[in-house]
């Protein structure tokens, strides 16, 4: 054995003092790394992950320094502040004389200089501020020192475009420093070895180690007091407001997440006006908000002098606040795997365990938490896949990686297949997006001096324009799908960001809320907004307002579960509470099981509805409804809206709909299915999102530079014509095609439509026509149109329409 | 004169216009239209974004259509032709000045009353044909704007807001298109160009809305 290095003599002295010993899986890991292997550790926050990870590097550090040593990688800004004290402390505990720096967008001007010129030892940055690192010469000459590379929050970039993008950017750190390890940290998955794949790419192999699994949260449901009132759509939720007020004053410290900005806002103001007492020990944290503000509420939940924070997904990672002994989850928090790892953001004190109130924002919410429950107690978790095929994300990593170096055809090609996400990349594929970034492809006519990247001398590709070069440093990372618009006062100072398709719905004048706060839009510059104070009164609320994000299939399959009368599944309260409705729902009609498929039909002055009951989780119904209306369409000419949710779909058609079983049986056929989603999609919109989010992240639509002309304006192409326009004149683009396989496989996961739609067309049907809306139609009938298929001509729709309207006013 | 085929009648004034399912306006023997956009993708790929050209082509091909269909000596453009205009000695360029040639051999006369988009300034040079216009020009009866004005003093043909409209009829039955919008004495009409979008209007109570869809202009109730 080696002589012990003075590390590992102060470790133990540390431990000594500290009165802690380590973890088997923290010595299994810093083992695994002694012994030069990569991998996966599975542990939970508070678990020792960090030192578990530090400690491989820190116990082979060489005697002197020797430059950029440990690289630390985290999807969330916020962690990396509370994460560099922490290594600190590290380093001091073991007499390590490392300097720890942290780069992300939060970086000052200054600091960003000071990092250009020497690395420390230790360097935590996101993913994204690694592909700008990546792009700069100076970055790439102080990587081959680089000793170990730590992907932290794994589990939440698998599946993800940013994980395919760090995917591409730690292969091209293979190619700079190849001695460096590679080690993943993640909460619990449901697939380990397939996260550890993803993080490895094919050429890697790697072990998996298995930290303390965590304890699982003690969960309640607040029941509403009388079902019979409460709403049966809807996803505010502010009735249950007294028994959420009731929890808050019970606890020190409690974190309320709602499931989007909007209910945030408004539950924000309720608490506030329901109980003065809470005046300044309530605050409202979302990612749209400035940095200083969410540093300083950060800050005084730590501190403990916030009683309570309303928050979005903003809060779902992070450093665990120790005042915060409960966790309240407004509306069905639509994953187990979310609920889990918000419950996990409470009962980090000493003693405590985490603890989860549930508040159904209406009555159906209460099978989706009797579901999570039966889920939480299984430890059933939704899968998560790492992706495949992602050229959007190629075409930026490109730009990214020439712009720090030039690089061949054959260097790139070999790069990005060390990654899962584009092992089986083909050099026709690679090619076809180089010819792209030259000039555009063939469906650009010859201009002049369009070409983002050029052959050198060498033969390599290099940017040689500074304009593009610099256009393109300002987009990379970019991989949200919504351009954010910057709201400012008139007098400057900004506020925050919100999203641009927010914000066109607002003309000026127009009030609304933001950060708890009332404000009046007097006017948009480019990608800025300017506001102005307003009254709380005057508000108006943007349309597309409401929750978005479906149900996962693992949760979707447990409500179906939890219907069937059959099943004996442990009794709940919440199934208790639900009783009357399901009463209810089997005298209107019938209550949909698993081992039935539940069809309704309708008559209004609307028209005719049809409501169908798969269960599958609203991804799949956006395939399954749309599906329904095209065949029909294909039958009889008709208008067909489509209206989706978690538990079912509506069909409102102008023409009479077929009420035969074996008619209905024939739409419901797999056969055929393939051509038919294709084509269907194209009236969902879709794969225009789609296509517009990789033109976004490819660099097809630029963002525009910071406080730029106003001509920026000019810029803006909505989705649908910018669609059309490749459609018509360039439809063998690769990245139109990735939108529409996107579509079918991440959007409408067409493989498990397909097994559902099998599935549904061998069981018995139960048709009931209703007289009036049943409970589980009513919030399908409530909700927006998703999609409509027209196979009348648009003369005939608006000739109808005209007479609607005359016989209403005429 | 005769109806054309899907248009919609409509009288401002002593003027008799036909409003065509084609998105232009057609008033004896001249036709108008506004915001055609020529050079939009062009712009795009000038910034380095690959949208691909090809609308162009066609807007220009639909004018021509446009012209022989029925007869036209004279073509007023109600601002924003050009998207930006054309650099001098490029393709397009080129392409447009063949297509000014072919509408003066073919007897049309082609008038652009200045946009946002055109050019601060008439170019020095003329292009064979182009003639530009003040904001205000008028022909006959009728004003010729691009921006529409608040008061108007007589008929008033306009462009600029690229109006669309959504018809609610029932619940869930809705019809989003771009319109024709009278206002009073005044005109809007519906962009021209392949590449531009539309920005719904808030019509007011008196104001007269024509829907365009799929080849036919639908008057709309109401004003």
């Amino acid at each position: 054995m080696a002589k012990k290095p003075p590390q590992q003599a102060a470790l133990e002295a540390w431990l000594k003092t500290q009165g802690w010993a380590l973890a088997p899986f923290q010595r299994a890991l810093a083992e695994a790394f002694r012994e030069g292997a990569d991998g996966l550790c599975l542990a939970g926050t508070g678990s020792g992950k960090t030192l578990a990870a530090f400690l491989g590097p820190a116990l082979s550090a060489p005697p002197k320094s020797a430059g950029l040593q440990v690289l630390w990688l985290t999807p969330l800004r916020a962690l990396a502040r509370d994460l560099a004290t922490q290594l600190e402390g590290f380093c001091e505990a073991l007499s390590l004389p490392w300097r720890v720096g942290v780069r992300n967008g939060d970086s000052t001007a200054k600091e960003r200089r000071q990092l250009r010129q020497a690395l420390p030892e230790v360097l935590i940055t996101t993913p994204e501020s690694l592909s700008l690192l990546l792009s700069s010469p100076s970055f790439l000459a102080q990587v081959p020192s680089l000793n170990a590379v730590i992907i932290d929050e794994w589990h939440a970039l698998l599946g993800s475009k940013r994980g395919v993008l760090l995917e591409l950017a730690l292969a091209r750190l293979d190619s700079l420093a190849p001695q460096a390890r590679r080690w993943g940290l993640s909460a619990t998955v449901a697939d380990p070895d397939h996260a550890l794949a993803v993080l490895l790419g094919p050429e890697r192999g790697g072990r998996l180690i298995q930290g303390p699994k965590g304890v699982p949260p003690a969960v309640t449901t607040l029941i509403p007091e009388a079902i019979e009132r409460f709403p049966w759509a809807g996803h505010l939720g502010l009735r249950s407001l007294p028994q959420v007020l009731a929890r808050l004053q019970e606890a020190p410290s409690s974190l309320v997440f709602c499931n989007t900005r909007f209910q945030a806002e408004r539950w924000f103001e309720a608490l506030q006006r329901a109980d003065l007492s809470l005046v300044g020990q309530l605050a409202l944290h979302h990612g749209s908000l400035a940095q200083s503000t969410r540093r300083r509420i950060e800050d005084a939940l730590r501190a403990g002098a916030l009683k309570a924070v309303v928050a979005t997904s903003s809060l779902d990672l992070g450093v665990d606040f120790s005042p915060v002994t409960q966790v309240i989850q407004i509306g069905g928090p639509k994953g187990v795997a979310r609920a889990r790892q918000r419950a996990g953001r409470s009962g980090h004190h000493p003693g405590g365990t985490p603890r989860l109130f549930c508040v159904p924002t209406h009555a159906f919410e209460l099978l989706e938490f009797a579901a999570l429950r039966d889920a939480l107690d299984n430890g059933t978790l939704e899968p998560q896949r790492g992706l495949q095929g992602s050229f959007d994300v190629l075409t930026q990593h490109v730009l990214t990686r020439i712009l720090g170096e030039p690089g061949t055809t054959e260097a790139l090609l070999t790069e990005a297949r060390r990654t899962h996400a584009l092992a089986s990349l083909s050099a026709g594929e690679l090619a076809w997006v180089l010819d792209h970034l030259q000039r555009g492809g063939p469906a650009l006519k010859a201009y002049e001096d369009y070409a983002k990247i050029e052959r050198d001398s060498a033969g390599a590709w290099h940017i040689p324009s500074p304009r593009i070069a610099r256009r393109h440093r300002l987009s990379i990372g970019t991989i949200v799908s919504d351009a954010l618009v910057t709201l400012r006062w008139r007098r400057g100072g900004s506020l925050g960001q919100v999203e641009e398709r927010f914000i066109r719905q607002l003309r000026p004048g127009d009030g609304f809320t933001f950060a708890g706060r009332a404000l009046v839009l007097c006017r948009v510059d480019g990608m800025t907004a300017l506001v102005r104070p307003g009254k709380a009164r005057r508000v108006h609320t943007p349309r597309w307002a409401g929750s978005r994000m479906p149900l996962s299939s693992t949760l979707a399959a447990g409500v179906l579960q939890r219907l069937d009368p059959a099943a004996s599944l442990p009794a709940r309260e919440e199934m208790a509470a639900l009783a009357p409705l399901l009463r209810l729902q089997e005298t209107l009609s019938a209550r949909p099981t698993p081992g039935t498929l539940l069809i309704e039909t309708l008559e209004s002055r609307e028209g005719h509805h049809l409501f169908l009951y798969p269960f599958a989780g609203r991804q799949v119904h956006e395939g399954l409804g749309p599906l329904l209306a095209w065949r029909l369409g294909q039958q009889q000419e008709s208008t067909v809206a489509v209206t989706v949710n978690d538990y079912g779909i509506e069909l409102l058609s102008s023409a009479p709909l077929p009420q035969e079983e074996a008619e209905l049986r024939r739409w419901l056929s797999p056969k055929g299915l393939g051509e038919a989603l294709i084509a269907c999609c194209e009236g969902t919109g879709l794969a225009e999102q789609r296509f517009r989010t990789i033109a976004r992240i490819s660099g097809l639509i630029f963002q525009g530079f910071p406080g730029g002309p106003k001509s920026q304006r000019a810029l803006q192409l909505s989705s649908r014509l910018l669609f059309d326009v490749f459609k018509r004149y360039d439809p063998e683009n690769a990245f139109l095609q990735q939108a529409q396989r996107e579509v079918l496989t991440e959007e409408l996961d067409s493989e498990r439509l397909e097994g559902r739609l099998q599935t549904l067309s061998t069981l018995p049907w139960r048709c009931h026509h209703l007289a009036s809306l049943s409970p589980f139609a009513f919030p399908l009938w409530a909700a927006r149109v998703h999609a409509r298929y027209s196979s009348e001509s648009a003369s005939q729709r608006i000739t109808r329409m005209l007479a609607q309207l005359e016989r209403r006013h005429g | 004169m005769d109806k054309p085929a899907a248009a919609a009648r409509l009288t401002l004034g002593e003027a008799t216009l036909w409003l065509l399912p084609e998105k232009a306006v057609l008033w004896e023997r001249t036709l108008f239209v506004a915001d055609v956009h020529l050079e939009k993708a062009s712009f795009f790929q000038r910034q380095g974004f690959a949208v691909p050209t090809g609308g162009d082509g066609e807007d220009l091909q639909r004018l021509s259509v446009l012209l022989e269909a029925h007869g036209c000596e004279r073509l007023v453009v109600l601002g924003d032709f050009f998207h930006r205009p054309p650099r001098p000695g490029s393709t397009a360029q080129a392409d447009l000045e063949a297509w000014l040639d072919a509408r003066a051999r073919a007897g049309v006369s082609v008038h652009l009353v200045g946009g946002n988009h055109d050019g601060a300034a008439p170019p020095a040079e003329d292009h064979r044909g182009l003639r530009w216009e003040r904001e205000g020009w008028r022909l006959g009866p009728l004003t010729c704007r691009h921006e529409p004005a608040e008061t108007v003093e007589g008929p008033t043909l306009a462009g600029h807001l690229h109006p669309g409209y959504r018809l609610r009829a029932a619940r869930k039955s809705s019809f989003y298109g771009p319109v024709f919008w009278r206002r009073g004495q005044e005109l809007v009409l519906p962009a021209f160009g392949t590449l531009t979008g539309t920005l719904a209007v808030r019509p007011r109570r008196g104001d007269g809305l024509f829907l365009v869809a799929e080849g036919v202009v639908h008057p709309l109730p109401g004003g």
